[in-house]
């Protein structure tokens, strides 16, 4: 019982100290590229049972647009939530968007039905996304 | 194939047996996190052992959709908590397999 109570205590404390501190204002810039995002990679996703081959250069273009924004993010203060969410969409051993287009050059094409299931679920990743910066304190300036 | 409600109650017993086994300095909370991850999850775990059961889905896209709820839970919990936790890959792998695992057993 005390050590669980001492495991427990110190991410408390952690979250205590840094949990505030960690999340930063709302971001315009961010939060239009997140949306921007989203929408480019549902549609390229639902092209996703034809050949990876013939969509390479959309597929190329959602990454860089996808590192654009995780790099902004890293430039803003107090930004660790949000950089960590984009290293999970960029991460291609993840089951999230990288994954998902690693999976659809090593299969070469989707089913249908992979598909309209797996839009869903990058859908809700980025809704996630959009809803904590979107969430955050607006600057008086905004 | 058994019913959903059999497979659910399977799981749900397999998960505390996860819990216990693995998490079992943290048991009751480890048993908690695992039941608000299934329900969460629940509709679409049923909705994709139909599909699999029809044949539409293969059992490797059952795994990477589980393993994708995963993947909302954590962009969820970055939201919630602005930080990453370091034992949450490893709690949520451990629950995955029991699901995978529960999932195979009954289903195929």
């Amino acid at each position: 019982m005390k050590t669980f109570t001492l495991r427990l205590l110190f991410p408390l404390l952690f979250l205590f100290f840094f949990g505030c501190a960690s999340v930063s204002d709302f971001n315009q810039v961010a939060y239009d590229q997140s949306l921007s995002i989203k929408s480019d990679a549902l549609n390229l996703i639902s092209k996703a049972a034809d050949n990876y081959s013939d969509h390479q250069s959309e597929i190329d273009s959602l990454k860089l647009n996808v590192e654009i924004a995780y790099q902004y993010s890293k430039t803003i203060p107090n930004n660790t939530g949000t950089i960590a969410q984009w290293e999970i969409i960029r991460d291609p051993n993840s089951s999230s968007l990288f994954g998902l287009l690693d999976r659809w050059k090593s299969k070469t094409q989707l089913s249908g039905t992979f598909i309209s299931e797996v839009k869903l679920l990058i859908a809700s990743d980025f809704n996630t996304i959009i809803d904590f910066e979107n969430r955050k304190r607006k600057p008086l300036n905004n | 194939m058994k019913t959903f409600v059999d497979f659910w109650i399977q799981l749900i017993t397999n998960v505390e047996t996860f819990a216990a086994d693995k998490w079992n300095e943290i048991k009751e909370e480890a048993v908690e996190d695992s039941k608000d991850f299934l329900t969460a999850v629940k509709d679409d775990v049923q909705r994709w052992l139909t599909l699999l059961a029809e044949g539409k889905l293969s059992t490797d896209e059952l795994s990477w959709l589980i393993k994708g709820k995963r993947e909302v839970a954590k962009l969820l919990l970055l939201k919630d908590t602005g930080l990453a936790q370091p034992d949450l890959d490893k709690f949520f792998e451990g629950l995955l397999e029991t699901i995978l695992s529960t999932a195979f057993k009954l289903v195929l």
